[in-house]
């Protein structure tokens, strides 16, 4: 059972390129969660735990290039390592979609990106989908849609 | 420092001007700011504050800034990073940046010093307020073994733009990578600047890729400026370029096409040829759309 709290994706210098939150909370406490994890999860060194605890949770979070995947987990729900493991799948389905996935391609197209999100993670923050197959068919059949809507309003 | 800066004030608006003393005759407009207060009275500080954060200048410049005695490391980083001829000018006009999604024009602008505290402590002065507000973004070449510049960033960080990248590039052969990523670790994280050490020789092929697949040497610069923000500056998407491209065929050829489409799906009878069929129109439609 996996139950997130929120995913931030962070750049190396601190700028925020995708927020998703998976519980009910203020623009102040979202403000807050925000400001304080991102320069404390920049200022750890590489061989530091990938684990920290903060607020009333944990805070799991992995490094990718120049991107930092920060995800809160409910302590005794969420398994840690399991919460690796998701932010990994979420950036391998990223990698197979865009093709080498690069920060320039997530700030171009973050609608693509908060799909596949949506697709792995329902909005209670509970993994939806862990193929990643599957995961890039439903994306991939939305693009189609998307194209042949396009197509019908040329035709209309 | 070579590039100094002049106000003209004309009516709401100032525009402000470099000169660079070493050639005199060159007048590079760098800017229209609007006045924050409407001029009344004197011209008094309070009245003439200039408001830098609206959103009214293009921040379209980037300086290329050495010692003089690496004047040759920087003529070799502009021709391999931004694939210049000409180096011998202080002020490129119209440099084309491009990338998969966007193309963009800025300036850039080359400089050297003889003595680094002594440029920023000219750069840092009030007078240059304008011209720091316009930089995207500094490159600054340097040694590591001979200075330490990192010491000088928080004199250079109190001054520049919040939006401003600055990227250190190290041009010492014996500095090691892993020297220069902890520079980048240790690093103040309070800056809300991008701020990067980098580690580039040309003659030494470096690695492509930390530990973490991060890009390194000059592809890493290439990706700080690809991801940079570029506050009010136009960006044209590359879908907008290809579009112009492929708009060869007139728009009354496109709708005869897409009829005679229509009757050609319709008349189909196997629906999965149909299928196929219209999925190969709408790749091709979907270029001109």
């Amino acid at each position: 059972m996996t139950q997130l709290k929120y995913l931030i994706l962070v750049s190396r210098q601190g700028k925020i390129r995708l927020k998703k939150w998976y519980t009910a909370m203020s623009a102040s406490e979202k403000a807050k969660i925000v400001k304080d994890l991102t320069p404390t999860i920049l200022a750890r060194k590489p061989k530091m735990c990938n684990i920290i605890e903060y607020s009333d949770h944990k805070v799991v979070y992995k490094r990718y290039a120049s991107l930092f995947f920060i995800v809160g987990v409910t302590s005794d729900v969420d398994n840690e390592l399991l919460t690796l493991e998701v932010i990994h799948r979420f950036v391998e389905t990223m990698d197979t979609y865009f093709g080498n996935v690069c920060e320039l391609d997530i700030i171009f197209n973050f609608n693509k990106v908060y799909d596949i999100l949506n697709e792995m993670i329902m909005c209670d923050g509970s993994i939806a989908e862990s193929s990643r197959k599957e995961v890039l068919h439903h994306v991939t059949v939305m693009d189609t849609m998307e194209s042949n809507d396009n197509l019908e309003r040329v035709l209309s | 420092m070579c590039v100094n800066v002049y106000f003209l004030c004309h009516f709401k608006f100032v525009h402000i001007y470099s000169i660079c003393e070493n050639r005199g005759e060159k007048r590079e407009v760098l800017g229209r700011y609007r006045i924050a207060q409407p001029f009344q009275g004197s011209m008094h500080a309070k009245n003439t504050k200039l408001a830098m954060n609206a959103p009214e200048y293009p921040q379209n410049k980037i300086l290329v800034l050495s010692h003089h005695s690496h004047n040759f490391l920087k003529t070799q980083l502009l021709q391999d990073l931004f694939h210049c001829s000409t180096t011998s000018v202080s002020i490129i006009k119209d440099q084309t940046w491009e990338n998969k999604y966007y193309k963009t024009s800025f300036d850039l602008y080359i400089d050297s010093f003889k003595d680094l505290p002594v440029w920023i402590e000219e750069f840092v002065t009030l007078e240059c307020e304008p011209l720091r507000n316009v930089m995207a973004g500094i490159i600054l070449i340097t040694d590591n073994r001979l200075m330490a510049p990192q010491e000088l960033l928080t004199q250079f960080m109190t001054s520049v733009h919040p939006n401003t990248f600055i990227v250190l590039v190290n041009v010492n052969k014996e500095v090691e990578q892993e020297e220069i990523d902890e520079l980048n670790e240790n690093r103040c994280s309070s800056f809300t600047n991008v701020i990067e050490f980098i580690n580039w020789t040309r003659s030494k092929p470096t690695i492509n890729h930390n530990e973490y697949g991060e890009k390194l040497g000059l592809d890493r610069v290439q990706e700080i400026i690809d991801t940079h923000d570029w506050l009010n500056c136009k960006l044209q998407p590359i879908t907008m370029i290809m579009d112009k491209k492929s708009k060869d065929m007139p728009l009354e050829q496109i709708i005869k096409n897409l009829q005679s489409a229509r009757i050609k799906y319709k008349s189909m009878e196997n629906s999965n040829e149909a299928d196929a069929f219209a999925e190969e129109i709408a790749e091709q439609l979907s270029e001109f759309l």
